[in-house]
């Protein structure tokens, strides 16, 4: 199933006003897609997932399924969650805590109206594919998370249903059990073929489980792509910060000319600018810009090296494989990630000389938005 | 541990005063009712038991009382169940749907419960009396259907308001309607709610006596709290004994009531549901 929003929108109209959760999004998901939708609370992806499932009427746009019009504001469409074959996962699970096992997954079948020879035989199915054929009399009551989790998404496999959402299912669970499941649920997918909408505020999930990831900001798309590219090429600052985990440094700098070479200013240290950052890029103007550069570009050097970033350390963070510095540049704060074990016994108040690989930053406006430069966009 | 032993102590004086406060009465209700002299108390008679009043309650036909017991048991029944059909859909459509100025329309029902019922009184008697009503079972199931509501719509709302939301959502999207979903889901995981309110509505029911006595003449439609008071003796004395027997065999459904549903009130069926 194709599934395509077209402009959007949904507000919600409480005593205390109109409150805009989805701006006019436009968003293709394919067939057979495992689609993440990415972003802080209250950004609006579960509201989008509520519209998609049918729980939530559009105030605007479209929705199409294929080339069915399952919702329209402007044309009064709306067909009801139960006529659009779809499955959901909620967060809490939402068992229904009066049946068993077995009655929560045969639930839907049962309102189907379908035989109770076939839903034994289709719950049986379910239930040995999830690996849940000892539990089916328990209550969930006696079920552990993963248990209960897994109940939830055989209740929602159990229909073979053409859409299958879910509602950030993995983040009640704990650290270990969230990691395996998620593999899990990939594989799942993988093998059903079933088009898929993952809402989540973590963006671990999102880039390991997405085949495209959106990212929502306050109701707003802020990019959509491949992980690798949301990583790679961040549209903006918001997304550049959100992905990835110690997040992107993000540093007001300001760029100048002098001898026809490029150089920027942090603070009043000074570094030349390599060429294929700026080369062909024709919006570049002298001023006031914001350099971003992920923690790992950033490499650590005793000082006496002729580096020019001099700065003393004010906390290190051992990660395991690596170590996390925070420095401060002037009073902008600055993150370096090395897996070099022996800076790891660098103490706070310690000056150590940094030396960011320039090549691989990327450069923002000061609104936030991505500068392209032609240099890179062919490089990915 | 001195502070541990204060409040164990405290704890036991408070229930035990409550137990005595509550349950005198009722120990004094059942040794009355079994003594063969009602004034056993005083110096002269002593007390003998016997169960002269039981036998006199049970077999005098001229006390009625197993009359005013049935009248009872189907009116309160009739008033109970009737309450909750109505209170059960407008709690969950009240909780559940969008509606504007739900809040307000709460506050007004609130406010309607808030009509002393002597208010009322004269005015529903001459509403019932042009029904030709006065004397049946409806004269008295409709107005304690009225009274009930309020208290019953509050109590249900409550209890589905503690119901997460997310189960109506996965109820939907596994294609119920909405009335589905009030029969499926939500009545059984509020099965505690409404046996509450149900024993709540019918002990209402049961002990209610103003709107009793004005609408209601003889055996065939008088309540037990009626039927009691008005218990005469041959010569017009007040016959404890027999009033008190009557007391105690009409609050053994009660009793029975509370014990059987007890179990289903406390059983904490929402376990489960979500993430605890």
């Amino acid at each position: 199933m194709n599934i395509r929003l077209v402009r959007l929108s949904k507000e919600f109209i409480s005593a205390r006003g109109r409150t805009p959760a989805v701006r006019t999004i436009d968003l293709e998901i394919r067939e057979s897609e495992f689609f993440v939708l990415l972003g802080p609370s209250g950004c609006g992806k579960s509201t989008v997932l509520n519209l998609i499932a049918g729980l939530e009427k559009p105030t605007g746009g479209e929705i199409w399924f294929d080339d069915r019009l399952v919702a329209s504001a402007a044309e009064r469409v709306f067909e009801s969650p139960r006529d659009r074959n779809i499955a959901m996962v909620f967060q809490s699970y939402a068992l229904y805590p009066h049946l068993s096992v077995f009655g929560n997954i045969a639930f839907p079948l049962e309102i189907a109206g379908e035989g109770k020879k076939r839903i034994a035989a289709a719950v049986e199915r379910v239930a040995s594919m999830l690996g849940l054929t000892e539990l089916l009399a328990a209550r969930p009551g006696e079920l552990s998370g993963g248990q209960r989790q897994r109940v939830a998404i055989a209740r929602a496999l159990v229909r073979h249903p053409t859409v299958f959402l879910l509602d950030e299912p993995l983040s009640n669970l704990d650290a270990q059990l969230r990691a395996s499941t998620r593999t899990e649920l990939r594989s799942l997918q993988r093998r059903l073929g079933i088009t898929t909408v993952y809402v989540t505020h973590d963006q671990v999930e999102a880039m390991s489980l997405g085949d495209r990831i959106a990212v929502l900001r306050e109701g707003r798309l802020e990019q959509i792509g491949r992980p690798e590219e949301l990583f790679e090429e961040p549209a903006n600052t918001f997304v550049a910060s959100f992905i990835a985990s110690p997040p992107m440094n993000l540093l007001e700098i300001e760029l100048f000319l002098e001898a026809g070479r490029w150089l920027l200013r942090i603070d009043d240290r000074e570094l030349m600018v390599p060429d294929c950052m700026v080369d062909p890029c024709d919006e570049l103007k002298p001023g006031a810009w914001i350099l971003g550069i992920r923690p790992e570009h950033i490499r650590i050097h005793p000082v006496g090296a002729a580096a020019v970033l001099k700065e003393r350390v004010e906390a290190v963070e051992p990660m395991g494989r690596e170590v996390l510095f925070h420095f401060l540049v002037g009073s902008q704060k600055l993150m370096a990630l090395t897996a070099e074990g022996h800076f790891a016994a660098a103490c706070p108040g310690e000056v150590l000389a940094l030396d960011p690989d320039l090549k691989r930053a990327h450069l923002f406006s000061r609104n936030g938005k991505r500068v392209v430069n032609r240099w890179r966009s062919s490089a990915v | 541990m001195t502070e541990e032993r204060a409040k164990g102590w405290l704890i036991a004086a408070g229930s035990g005063f409550m137990l005595v406060f509550c349950l005198t009465p009722v120990l004094y209700m059942v040794a009355t009712s079994l003594s063969e002299d009602p004034l056993f108390l005083s110096q002269q008679a002593g007390f003998h038991l016997s169960l002269r009043h039981y036998a006199a309650v049970a077999t005098s036909g001229s006390l009625h009382f197993f009359h005013y017991l049935g009248n009872s048991l189907v009116v309160s029944a009739l008033s109970a169940f009737v309450t909750v059909l109505i209170a059960a859909p407008a709690a969950y459509a009240i909780t559940r749907l969008v509606m504007p100025g739900r809040v307000l329309l709460l506050y007004f029902v609130l406010a309607v419960s808030m009509f002393p019922q002597i208010s009322l009184i004269s005015y529903l008697f001459r509403f019932m009396a042009a029904l030709g009503w006065i004397n049946t079972y409806q004269a008295l199931v409709l107005p304690y259907i009225a009274l009930a509501l309020p208290l019953a719509l509050w109590i249900l709302i409550s209890y589905f308001l503690q119901i997460p939301g997310e189960l109506d959502r996965a109820a939907l999207v596994d294609g119920c309607s909405r009335w589905q979903i009030l029969r499926r889901v939500i009545l059984p995981v509020a099965a505690p709610g409404i046996f509450s309110m149900l024993l709540l509505a019918f002990i209402f029911a049961f002990n209610e006596f103003l709107f009793a006595i004005m609408l209601t003449t003889d055996y065939r439609a008088q309540t037990v709290p009626v039927g009691i008071a008005l218990f005469q003796g041959l010569h017009g004395e007040i016959p404890w004994g027999a009033i008190m027997a009557a007391s105690t065999l009409s609050s053994i459904p009660l009793v029975i009531l509370t014990l059987f549903f007890q179990r289903r009130i406390i059983q904490g069926l929402t376990r489960g549901a979500i993430k605890g």
